[in-house]
C-alpha cells in the first residue's frame, strides 16, 4: 500500500476509529491524540500489512493498542485485569464510567457490537475470537450494564 | 440506573455527531514524526521492554494466551496469582512449592520461581530473560512424567484470554497450567525452549508475529519432524532447557476431598440430579447428571455456589470451564474456584441461566443436491450451494483463505424480532424465552456421524424483513448429504433471582 492509499483509506475510516477511541477513553481531546499516535505508529509498521484488504481491521487493532498502552499508563492498577465488580458497583455508575469499568475482554465486545454496530462475525474478526465468546461477552456485559439492547442480530 | 438506554442513545448520538476528519496537513506532521522516529530509533527502542510487547500481544490475541499467559511481575507471587481466587488462596495458605532452579544457555536464562499444585492441577511460574533482562519468547513447557498415560499427556493448560496481566518494572512470569487427568506425579521432567526476538526493536505486531511463529514450531518433536521443514525454520529453533523438579509431597497426599451429594431436582421440567463435588485447592470439580428420560439436553447452565459464610464459589474464568464425562454423556463436569481452605460446612447451588435442546432436534438430515431437508428452523429457507473461498479465518494468527463450499440460507428477521418482544415482556423474571429453532449451529455430522465444525458461518441482513446466513464448509468435507444442528430447540431462561438448591 503506498502512502498516498494509507492516507485516503485511514481519512475515510477516521469517524470509526474516534468511536472506538472515545468508548475507551471517553473525551475528544485524548481519542485525537490517539488517533494521531495510532496513524503515526500505522504509518511506521505499514510495510508489515501484507493483505491490504485487512487495513481497517489492522488499523483498528493498533487504535486499541493504543488505547490501552494510554489507560495502562493512567493506572498501575487497571490493564483488563480489574478484579471482579459487583452489580452495585456498576448501577452507581454513569453508563461512560461504567463502560470504561468493565474487564476489558466485555468492553471490547460491547464497543463493537453496540456503539460501532458491528456484526458478531466482524467482532469476532476484529477481536480474533469465537463468535460463540461474542455472544457470551456481550451477554455479560449487557447484564452488568443493565442495558436492553438487541442482541440477536447475526449469530446463529 | 434505570435510564442506562438513554444514556446509551445519548453517548451514540454525541459519537455520531462528532464529526472527525484528518486534514491532510495532520500527516504532513505525522510524516515529520515517521523522519524524527527514524533518526532517533536507537534511543526509542531501549525503552521499550519487551514485557509491555507481550502483555499487549497477549490482550490483543488472545490465541496466544489461550494456554499459556503472561504474567509480569516483581516477585510477588500473591499479586501474579490475583486473577484466580482460589490460587490467590493457595499462597495465603503457603500452599506453594518454591523452586528457584536458574539455567543459562546462549545468553539466555530461564529459572523456575514457584509451582502451585495439587493431585489435578499444576500452575508453573517461570521467567526467560536475555542477558539484558529482556523478557525472550518461551515455547509451551513439555512435561512428563513416569507412568503418565495419553490422557495425562493432553491435559489441558487453558486460559479464557490475557485478561491476567498485571504491570510491573521488573519480572515477566509465564505461568503454565498441566492437567494430572490419569496419574498424579511425584517428580517432573520439564523441558522449555526459549528465544530472542531478532530484535528488541520489533513492535507489537512483528514480535507477535515471531512468537506465533516460534511457538508453532514443534520443538520437542523433531523425530516427526520434516528434514526440509527443519532446514526452513532452522531459524527458529531456541535454546532448550530441562530441568527435573521432585514435587513436594504434602501438596499431592491424597486427602478425602470427594463429597458424594446426589441431590436430584427438577428444573423446566427437565431431571438434574448433582452427582459430587470434588475438591482441590486449585479447583472444584462439579459433577451433573441429566436424567436419561429427559425430552430436552442441558445445553447451558450458569450458576455459582454460596457457603454458610456467604463466599460465592464462581464458576473458572479461565481455562477449562466444563466438560462431558467421557465415559457417561449424560454426566457434565464444572470447573469452579475452589473453596479447599474455606472448609465450608454448607453449599448452595445458585442457578442463573439454564438453556435446553430438545433431544429429538439435535441433528437434521439435508440433503443439499436435491434441495431436501427434514426440517428447518422457523422462517429459515435454502438458497443454494456454491464453490468459493473462506475469508476472514485466522488459523495461527494469520488470516488464511480455504477453498470451501458455501451453503447459503435465507432467514426471516420478523421470527427472531419476534423473540426480542418475548424477551421484552419477560424482562422482570427472564431475558430470553425461545420455543423454536432459530437457526443452524456451526457444528455439523458427515454421512458416517463424525462430528465437525464448519469453519466459518456468518449471516447479514437484507433490508428489514430478511436475512440470509452462509456456512463455510472445507471442500474435501463435503458431501451432498450430512447433518446440521439447529442452534436452538427448547427454552433459554435467565433467572433475575437464582434457583437455590441446598446440596450439603
Amino acid at each position: 500500500m503506498t502512502q498516498e492509499e494509507f492516507v485516503e483509506r485511514s481519512q475515510k475510516y477516521s469517524q470509526t476509529l474516534y468511536k472506538v477511541a472515545y468508548c475507551y477513553l471517553g473525551n475528544k481531546a485524548d481519542c485525537l491524540e490517539i488517533i494521531d499516535e495510532s496513524i503515526f505508529v500505522a504509518l511506521k509498521n505499514l510495510k508489515r500489512l501484507r493483505q491490504a484488504e485487512y487495513f481497517e481491521t489492522w488499523l483498528t487493532r493498533i487504535v486499541i493498542n493504543q488505547c490501552n498502552k494510554e489507560l495502562k499508563r493512567r493506572s498501575k492498577i487497571y490493564f483488563g485485569d480489574i478484579p471482579e465488580k459487583s452489580q452495585e458497583f456498576y448501577d452507581n455508575l454513569p453508563l461512560k464510567e461504567a463502560l470504561k469499568k468493565l474487564p476489558k475482554n466485555l468492553r471490547d465486545v460491547i464497543v463493537f457490537r453496540f456503539f460501532l454496530d458491528k456484526t458478531l462475525k466482524d467482532t469476532a474478526t476484529l477481536l480474533d475470537i469465537p463468535q460463540g465468546t461474542v455472544v457470551t461477552y456481550q451477554r455479560k456485559a449487557l447484564a452488568l450494564l443493565r442495558l436492553e439492547l438487541d442482541e440477536e442480530d447475526t449469530y446463529e | 440506573m434505570n435510564n442506562r438506554n438513554d444514556e446509551f442513545d445519548k453517548i451514540k448520538n454525541t459519537l455520531d455527531n462528532d464529526i472527525v476528519f484528518l486534514p491532510k496537513d495532520d500527516y504532513g506532521g505525522i510524516m515529520k514524526k515517521l523522519d524524527k522516529y527514524k533518526t532517533r530509533k536507537k534511543v526509542v527502542n531501549s525503552v521499550v521492554s519487551s514485557f509491555c510487547a507481550f502483555a499487549l500481544v497477549v490482550n490483543i490475541f488472545p490465541s496466544v494466551a489461550y494456554a499459556m499467559y503472561d504474567i509480569p511481575f516483581i516477585g510477588d507471587l500473591a499479586k501474579v496469582v490475583s486473577f484466580s481466587t482460589s490460587l490467590s488462596k493457595a499462597v495465603e495458605e503457603n500452599h506453594v512449592q518454591y523452586i528457584g532452579k536458574s539455567q543459562t544457555k546462549d545468553g539466555i536464562t530461564v529459572t523456575l520461581e514457584h509451582l502451585i499444585v495439587d493431585q489435578k492441577r499444576m500452575h508453573l511460574f517461570f521467567t526467560a530473560i536475555d542477558q539484558d533482562g529482556n523478557s525472550v519468547m518461551s515455547s509451551f513447557p513439555e512435561i512428563k512424567w513416569d507412568n503418565m498415560t495419553e490422557n495425562d499427556k493432553l491435559g489441558g493448560s487453558l486460559s479464557e484470554n490475557g485478561n491476567h496481566i498485571k504491570e510491573t518494572n521488573d519480572k515477566s512470569y509465564w505461568v503454565y497450567i498441566k492437567d494430572f487427568e490419569d496419574t498424579t506425579p511425584t517428580s517432573i521432567d520439564i523441558s522449555i525452549a526459549a528465544k530472542s526476538y531478532s530484535s528488541q526493536n520489533l513492535d507489537d505486531d512483528a514480535k507477535y508475529e515471531e512468537y506465533s511463529m516460534f511457538t508453532a514450531y514443534p520443538h520437542f518433536s523433531s523425530e516427526n519432524f520434516d528434514d526440509e521443514l527443519l532446514k526452513q525454520h532452522e531459524h527458529l529453533v531456541g535454546a532448550h532447557f530441562d530441568f527435573n523438579i521432585d514435587i513436594d509431597p504434602q501438596f499431592i497426599e491424597t486427602n478425602n476431598n470427594y463429597q458424594r451429594v446426589n441431590k436430584t431436582f427438577e428444573i423446566e421440567g427437565q431431571k438434574l440430579t448433582i452427582i459430587g463435588i470434588e475438591t482441590y485447592p486449585s479447583h472444584i470439580k462439579f459433577i451433573v447428571e441429566e436424567d436419561e428420560q429427559n425430552t430436552a439436553y442441558v445445553r447451558g447452565l450458569e450458576f455459582y455456589l454460596e457457603n454458610e459464610k456467604g463466599e460465592k464459589i464462581n464458576q473458572l474464568s479461565s481455562g477449562l470451564i466444563s466438560e462431558s464425562n467421557p465415559y457417561k454423556l449424560n454426566q457434565s463436569i464444572y470447573y469452579m474456584e475452589s473453596d479447599y481452605f474455606s472448609n465450608s460446612e454448607k453449599l448452595t447451588l445458585n442457578i442463573e441461566y439454564f438453556e435446553l435442546l430438545d433431544k429429538d432436534k439435535e441433528f437434521v438430515k439435508v440433503d443439499l443436491k436435491n434441495g431436501e431437508f427434514e426440517w428447518l428452523p422457523q422462517g429459515m429457507k435454502f438458497i443454494g450451494v456454491s464453490k468459493g473461498i473462506s475469508d476472514n479465518v485466522f488459523i495461527n494468527g494469520a488470516v488464511q483463505e480455504i477453498p470451501c463450499y458455501l451453503i447459503e440460507f435465507s432467514y426471516d428477521n420478523n421470527y427472531q424480532n419476534s423473540i426480542m418482544e418475548v424477551k421484552n415482556a419477560n424482562k422482570d423474571t427472564t431475558i430470553l424465552t425461545m420455543t423454536a429453532p432459530t437457526g443452524f449451529g456451526g457444528m455439523y455430522k458427515t454421512e458416517s456421524l463424525d462430528t465437525e465444525n464448519f469453519i466459518n458461518f456468518y449471516s447479514k441482513k437484507n433490508g428489514t424483513d430478511n436475512s440470509t446466513i452462509v456456512y463455510y464448509i472445507e471442500e474435501e468435507k463435503y458431501s451432498d448429504i450430512f447433518y446440521m444442528s439447529p442452534s436452538f430447540t427448547g427454552w433459554c431462561e435467565f433467572y433475575a433471582n437464582p434457583i437455590q438448591i441446598p446440596l450439603i
